[in-house]
């Protein structure tokens, strides 16, 4: 599928990997977790089911 | 005792209860001084007593059930139902705060009532007698000062001893001491209502729930269903205390209890004589701060002293960042106080780094113009196919003497002409190369760091060195260091712009000032036919655009809610800051007060959009009212400010590691593959995926001053997150000249434009403008509570940032001599449009 | 007469609060009730901060205007 020159080695195959990894990582916290919000709310004392997102928290 | 005690902390606003929090719990909260902030549910671990949890209920005034505040803290206390209540008490303002007290005092539950800043109740001279009001309310009563660590550890300790002796004693069920605080018909309704709900609630707060009833709370009487026939019985009670102290039933209430404390205060309250009516430091400074004149101007002086410390040329802010922009995340740099002059022997023996640096510059310059001078040579006469590119091993002796190259150091980029270095030089630095001295200048090495100083390397030079340790393939290299690494290095590299920001703001709300902002903006609104309570949100806004949206809820009147949340982003967020932090740095750096122009600019249209929406149908109607406590000034702490700022930076950071580098390792993926999947060359960018796609809609732009396919992708990227934007233009800007990131944006502006400084003005006032990132965006649309709404809001605010980056970038190239084209006179016409709908006649407000 | 027109220094006595239920409530619960003794620390615009106990409230003119008041 991927064509032109990439110069594959093992070095380069393990940097894109742990690249792929934090990339999945931070894709997963995002989906489960939120986005991170800069207005200094805590998230973790929302009580709410499934959390809250950027500072999305405590609704009635 | 398994199960954990829990103690309800509750309180007046501005009581000192996060201070007290804080202190007993050590955790990271922190402390806001006026309401609409979104509300939280926080609760931590006594320091010490692992079994015992505080749970900090929002400040409030009462227990009514009609703000968010007071619903969740009701169905906590009475609900939930705490072991015990420790109440925090203001004892320079003890008669008001004495009013939450007789509600809570009511509930039956074990409470403790700490006397918070008793240090300033003594300066003052005042004098209270804890006994007194002890036996009044029935409650234990302590001083203390939370501010300085006194007495709250104490006051906990005696709540959860309290609360012990209750779970082993008594329970729900049983008859508790409450205080009687009403007179004698008023007691004898609540008596009998006692009776007919008896049976219905735990016995231990059965006083609370009648005086509820009494005041006809609907909550409380739907969920204790009364029957019909009962209620009517109730009913005649109440309307026989109504006729008889001429008032309704909550008033009745309101007002005996605040009697109650008038008579308690006589016995136990001792005001300094001298201090009565007379101005406090907080009255004086207010005189000032809400003047009728200066207010306003105080409250701008005070964001340009912000702005100021934040972007200007030599101000901790740019220092700050520069260091981190090309020192610590790029190359590297010297440990202050460490730089000497180079000792080792060679060409930079006695030279200082910067001369050094200069000197190199200058050699290099001469070699590289020597060396085209001399490839033009020797490719004279020769077919495109012949002609050499680069240097050959061999110099022809016979032609190289001939040549005399100009050295130059910067040259147009367009003509090739060589320019001043300096803005303020006239002529441009040129001299003479002959082959002599391109043999000399051939000699000279990059200076080595190391020798001038103690030399720390960048993380950027750090993980380049190692990926070439490790082999790694050039191109993987480029998705590291130049995508993800280099769009999260932009973004944290703003990081002292923004500390700076949220620490003068927490400053700002830590000391009270916000809540006299709230009261001059409100001033100032309401001549325009404008409520202040909508500028609360705006202010929460400089944080974070998605609670001040959230804030509006805060606003009863619906049309003021929506006109709120459609105006409450308009107000530069931290994200925001970002981009201003970043233009300011590139394109205004003798120019700061541009910084602080962005926040005058959201604020006036904040006033001016809200004048026009005023003015159509949906949003027409009278001006509200507006009531709020102003609280004594007060000294910040450092680790209350710090905590404030420490959670908003938290966030920026950990947003620029979950949203900004997945982002960006996306974009260099879309940059660097065309659309059949090939791998493309640094220079072949113009075949991307991305290349093609911001072209598509880079013609949006144009009117703008930044029509490139570069502008378009950092514009829309924005949308992710604001700061994505500044990320974005460093990853595209890439394959332009120049030596830093910095300067290759600035080539990028360059070169769409002839007027490169309004265009990046014109791209910055869009980006701020237009609607806020897609998580905002979805919060407007649920607090709209319609599709239509929502759309309207996005709408407006697109034509908002549209319009104004418009008319910037027309009317600035029109005033810079640019002509007047046809998207000048697009602008002039939108613009009337907008004075227009400004200006025209509105309704009649009905005072 | 009403809070609203009273200069900066005045002190009044509150008779009754008029308007909406929830102003009515709030301002209530800061101690705007009947015989509570108020004085004008500042004043622009028809807009007030007023010395209320021993804290300070700020209102605007539409609410000054239904806080009935008598002299002191």
């Amino acid at each position: 599928m991927l064509k032109g020159e990439v110069e594959m080695n093992v070095s380069s195959l393990v940097v894109l990997v742990v690249i792929g990894i934090f990339f999945a990582l931070a894709v997963w916290r995002v989906a489960k977790k939120g986005a991170p919000c800069e207005c200094g709310g805590s998230r973790k004392a929302c009580s709410r089911k499934g959390g809250c997102s950027c500072c999305d928290c405590c609704e009635d | 005792m398994s199960k954990s005690i829990k103690i309800a902390l509750a309180g007046n606003p501005n009581s000192g209860k996060t201070t007290l929090f804080n202190a007993l719990t050590g955790s990271e909260q922190y402390v806001g001084n006026w309401p609409g902030v979104t509300v939280e549910k926080k609760d931590g671990i006594l320091s010490g007593h692992k079994d015992v949890v505080i749970q900090d209920l929002p400040g409030i005034y009462s227990l009514s059930p009609y703000s968010i505040e007071e619903k969740v803290s009701r169905r906590f206390l009475v609900e939930e139902g705490p072991d015990a209540i420790l109440n925090i008490v203001d004892g320079t303002n003890i008669e008001r705060n004495l009013y939450f007290s007789t509600q809570l005092a009511e509930l039956g539950l074990p409470m403790v009532m700490a006397v918070n800043m008793m240090d300033v109740v003594k300066k003052n001279g005042d004098k209270i007698d804890f006994e007194k009001i002890a036996k009044a309310l029935r409650c234990e009563v302590v001083g203390i000062s939370a501010l300085k660590n006194e007495g709250g550890m104490e006051a906990a300790e005696k709540v959860v001893e309290m609360a012990k002796k209750a779970v082993v004693e008594k329970g729900p069920g049983k008859l508790p001491d409450v205080p009687h605080v009403f007179s004698g018909s008023v007691e004898h309704a609540i008596a009998h209502i006692e009776e007919s709900i008896q049976g219905k609630v735990p016995l231990r707060s059965i006083r609370w729930y009648a005086i509820k009833v009494f005041e006809r709370d609907r909550e409380i009487i739907k969920k204790l269903e009364i029957g019909v026939g009962e209620m009517k019985h109730i009913e005649e009670h109440i309307r026989d205390c109504e006729k008889e102290l001429g008032d309704d039933a909550e008033s009745i209430i309101t007002s005996q209890r605040y009697d109650f404390i008038k008579r308690l205060m006589d016995k136990s309250l001792a005001l300094n004589e001298k201090r009565k009516d007379k101005a406090t430091l907080s009255d004086k400074i207010d005189k000032f701060v809400t003047h009728r004149i200066f207010a306003l101007p105080i409250f701008i002086l005070s964001l340009c002293v912000m702005w100021f410390l934040a972007v200007a040329e030599h101000g901790p802010g740019t220092v700050l960042t520069d260091w981190a922009n090309d020192g610590f995340l790029a190359d590297g740099w010297h440990l202050p106080f460490t730089t000497h002059e180079c000792r080792a022997e060679g060409k930079y023996k006695g030279m200082e780094f910067e001369d050094a640096q200069g000197e190199f510059a200058k050699q290099d310059a001469s070699k590289s113009a020597w060396e085209e001078a001399y490839l033009e040579k020797i490719n004279e006469g020769k077919s495109d196919d012949d002609k050499v590119e680069e240097m050959p091993e061999e110099i022809d002796e016979k032609v190289a003497a001939t040549i005399v190259a100009k050295g130059v150091f910067v040259e147009d980029e367009e003509t090739g002409e060589p320019i001043a270095k300096e803005d303020n030089e006239d002529e441009p630095d040129l001299w003479d190369v002959d082959f002599a001295a391109y043999k000399e200048a051939s000699e000279w090495e990059e200076p080595d760091p190391s020798q001038f100083g103690v030399w720390v390397p960048g993380l950027g030079a750090l993980i380049t060195d190692a990926l070439d340790k490790a082999g790694v393939s050039d191109t993987v290299k480029s998705l590291v260091v130049d995508g993800a690494w280099g769009g999260v290095a932009t973004v944290l590299g703003f990081v002292p712009v923004i500390f700076i920001v949220f620490i003068f703001l927490a400053f700002l709300e830590d000391c009270g000032y916000m809540a006299r902002v709230a009261f001059i903006m409100d001033r100032l609104l309401r001549r325009f036919g404008l409520s202040g309570k909508s500028f609360i949100p705006m202010l929460i806004g400089k944080g974070c655009g998605v609670p001040a949206v959230m804030a509006a809820r805060a606003i009863e009147n619906e049309r003021a809610r929506r006109m709120t949340v459609i105006l409450a982003t308009f107000v530069p967020c931290g994200a925001k800051t970002v981009i201003i932090a970043m233009f300011a740095a590139l394109f205004f750096r003798e120019q700061w007060y541009v910084a602080a122009l962005m926040d005058v600019i959201g604020i006036a249209i904040i006033i001016l959009g809200g004048i026009a929406l005023k003015k159509t149908r949906f949003f027409a109607g009278e001006a509200s009212s507006f009531v709020l406590e102003l609280p004594a000034y007060h000294m910040p702490t450092v680790s209350g400010v710090w905590h404030h700022t420490w959670n908003r930076l938290k966030g920026y950071v950990l947003k620029a590691g979950l949203i900004i580098f997945p982002a960006c390792v996306v974009l260099w993926f879309v940059m660097h593959f065309d659309w059949s999947l090939n791998l493309l060359a640094d220079e072949e960018i113009e075949k991307s995926i991305l290349h093609d796609l911001g072209s598509w809609i880079a013609w949006m732009f144009e009117p703008l001053g930044f029509g490139s396919w570069q502008g378009a992708a950092a514009s829309v990227s924005a949308e992710i997150a604001k700061e994505q934007a500044t990320a974005t233009l460093g990853l595209v800007a890439a394959n332009m000249d120049g030596a830093t990131t910095g300067s290759h944006i600035q080539a990028l502006f360059a070169s769409v434009s002839d007027f490169p400084k309004l265009a990046a003005l014109s791209f910055m006032v869009f980006n701020l403008f237009v609607p806020p990132c897609m998580v905002a965006i979805a919060v407007t649309f649920r607090e709209m509570g319609s599709q239509k709404w929502g759309w309207f809001a996005v709408g407006f605010q697109l034509f908002v940032g549209y319009v104004l980056a418009l008319s910037v970038y027309r009317i600035g190239v029109l005033v810079a001599g640019g002509g007047f084209g046809i998207w000048t006179a697009l602008a002039f016409a939108l613009d009337a449009f907008c004075l227009w709908a400004i200006f025209r006649p509105g309704k009649k407000v009905e005072c | 007469m009403t809070l609203a027109g009273m200069k900066e220094g005045d002190r009044a006595r509150i008779v009754r609060v008029s308007g909406e239920e929830a102003v009515k409530r709030h301002l209530g619960a800061l101690g705007f009730v009947a015989g509570t003794i108020v004085r004008v620390v500042g004043e622009s615009y028809g807009n007030m901060i007023l010395a209320v106990h021993e804290s300070r409230i700020a209102v605007n003119d539409a609410t000054a205007r239904n806080v009935e008041v008598a002299d002191v």
